[in-house]
């Protein structure tokens, strides 16, 4: 399970690479374009926003295997410490269901525009192709949840401080890796 | 009744130790499941709709900017010109901490990363030069929280999307209230440290750190020059900032390799990836809630409830003083940014002006427990305790109460650079 994690965190790391790459080469071709012939790039615009989406929707991964998501701590106290084993795949259960239900809508959004023939403005690209990217990042979203909740030793641990610096430098599927202790 | 049962799903799914994201899109999928003719993919496609917007654009690849240079060499080199710049001055190390902060926040739209960027070279700097544990903890994290009121601003690009305001503005508004923050920091730091001068002017010293940061120096100028000069758009700016970045970092300075560069990029999409599905789902909300009417039900009802401006500008900053205490600056700034401001331009509040108030007033939750982001990032960049990092913040906490209570009553600090402003 734990290749199968690793295979899906390395696969969207380097799609969020290309993207953010995507995403800064074509707005700067735009502008060198622009001030160079007047005239800005045909479609240079929408190819950075197809890289923004591509890293909206992997980055949610990328932030899973690191322990990333903002969590609203309030009621963790009311819990029992000897529940806590249990009440994290409980967690992981039902983080990996949300993900499910919208793996779903998302599949739906994709055949509906599909079958609608939606394209893109300028670049006339099929928009489902494009929505199939929330869809995938979704299900594999779904998919790391119900691994954790079966082997809640591959969850990442949390780590608020290193979610809102988004500094990490250890390996997400190994939990005694001390991210980003060396800042 | 169905309001209650929202509520106790969300209590319950926090129970159950859910993250933001997913009490969001439960939320948005239980409102077009129950209020709008049982039409859950609705929330789906508002998820597309969402990270869909051009407007977006900017948010990541500051982000990408700000990390990239926090990883170089390029905050220390502003911090050591600002050294050499306040040696002479009392309590000029101190200064320094607050002008390097600023200096950064205007390169990166993160108040985590300001810290982390200057609070890992300043923190060892202040404690040697003789300032208290305690000083030099607060300074640093109240400084960090410059990087979201100093453009380029993450939380402001968030407010001017989901509230229709232009950003560009949001951004020329910063500045005022943000110099009126560094003012009072450094004259608080310039009283509790009057005796404290690390030495005279030293022209070899400020000429060899000008050297230094020669690179660094002109980003800002570039991003912010770009802008306002029509040069490009903020979109384009951010690209350009991502660019120069990469220019300056690899090739000039020779501080970050590829495989540093990869990682950055992936902290990058980390950072993105926990932010972008809270601002889709909260999104998802927003429309909900303006195709109901409720933002304009609000308006209607509070307007016969709130006697004047001055009453909302209380009650407003009271409430998202309390919010920022448990929700982080992007979730409450757009969960609660498309209710508030209508209400504030019923009151006849500027819609950039009630913007800035936002984020500066949210800014206060990054040092306030029990969710304050930079108490917690200070924790871990300072190898303090949480108790430590609280009480070090707390006399900071009250500077920039004050410095808000100025920056809300006087709307010309905001407005001063805006036409007609």
């Amino acid at each position: 399970m734990s290749a199968i994690l690793a295979a899906i965190g390395r696969a969207e790391r380097w799609i969020t690479i290309v993207a953010f790459a995507l995403m800064a080469v074509s707005l700067l071709a735009d502008v060198i374009s622009r001030r160079l012939f007047m005239t800005g790039l045909i479609g240079a615009t929408e190819v950075a926003v197809i890289g923004m989406v591509a890293v909206a929707m992997f980055g949610i991964g990328v932030a899973t295997d690191e322990g990333g998501h903002l969590r609203p701590r309030l009621f963790d106290a009311l819990i029992p410490k000897a529940l806590d084993s249990g009440l994290d795949r409980a967690a992981s259960a039902v983080t990996g269901l949300f993900f499910t239900v919208f793996a779903g809508l998302s599949a739906f959004m994709v055949i509906q525009s599909m079958g609608l023939g939606d394209r893109t403005e300028i670049l006339r690209a099929p928009i489902w192709t494009l929505q199939a990217m929330i869809f995938l990042a979704f299900a594999t979203n779904a998919v790391r949840f119900f691994i954790y909740a079966l082997r809640p030793d591959l969850k990442p641990s949390e780590d608020l401080e290193e979610s809102s610096a988004g500094a990490a430098d250890g390996d997400p599927h190994d939990p005694k890796t001390p991210d980003g202790a060396s800042r | 009744m169905e309001m209650w049962l929202l509520v106790g799903l969300i209590v319950l799914l926090m129970v159950l130790r859910q993250p933001v994201l997913v009490l969001l899109g439960c939320a948005a999928l239980f409102v077009y499941s129950v209020f709008s003719d049982g039409r859950p993919e609705y929330a789906a496609y508002d998820v597309w709709f969402a990270v869909n917007q051009e407007v977006l654009l900017a948010i990541p690849l500051f982000v990408l900017a700000g990390a990239i240079m926090s990883k170089g060499t390029i905050a220390e080199r502003i911090i050591n010109l600002m050294r050499e710049i306040t040696r002479p001055i009392p309590g000029g190390l101190a200064l320094a901490a607050v002008l390097s902060c600023a200096g950064f926040a205007a390169i990166s739209g993160s108040a985590a990363v300001t810290l982390l960027a200057v609070g890992g070279i300043m923190y060892k700097a202040l404690i040697e030069g003789g300032y208290s544990k305690s000083f030099a903890i607060g300074a640093l994290c109240s400084g960090g929280v410059l990087g979201i009121i100093i453009p380029p601003s993450i939380p402001l690009i968030l407010y001017g999307y989901i509230t229709q305001v232009s950003i560009a503005q949001l951004f020329l508004a910063g500045i005022g209230p943000a110099l009126v923050l560094v003012a009072i920091f450094a004259a608080y730091g310039f009283i509790l440290n009057f005796k404290r001068r690390e030495g005279g002017w030293r022209v070899s010293g400020f000429i060899h750190a000008l050297r230094r940061s020669v690179f660094a120096l002109p980003i800002p100028i570039i991003i912010l020059g770009g802008i306002y000069g029509g040069i490009f758009t903020v979109t384009e700016a951010a690209a350009v900032a991502v660019v120069v970045a990469v220019f300056v970092e690899v090739i000039l300075h020779r501080d970050l390799s590829m495989t540093d560069l990869k990682a950055v990029t992936v902290e990058s999409s980390k950072l993105l990836g926990s932010l972008y599905p809270v601002l889709a789902f909260a999104f998802s909300l927003n429309v909900f809630l303006t195709a109901e009417g409720v933002p304009q039900a609000l308006v209607t009802e509070l307007n016969d409830v709130i006697d004047g401006k001055v009453e909302f500008m209380l009650m407003a900053n009271a409430l998202l003083l309390v919010v920022g205490m448990v929700i982080d600056v992007g979730s409450a700034t757009l969960v609660l940014a498309p209710l508030l401001q209508p209400l504030a331009e019923a009151q006849g509040i500027d819609p950039v002006h009630f913007g800035i108030i936002m984020i500066v007033n949210l800014g206060i939750g990054y040092l306030t427990p029990p969710l304050g982001l930079n108490l917690i990032v200070a924790m871990a960049a300072f190898k303090e305790s949480f108790w430590t990092v609280t009480k070090a913040v707390l006399p900071f906490i009250g500077l920039m109460l004050a410095g808000l209570m100025v920056i809300a009553f006087v709307p010309q600090i905001a407005l001063m650079f805006i036409a007609g402003g």
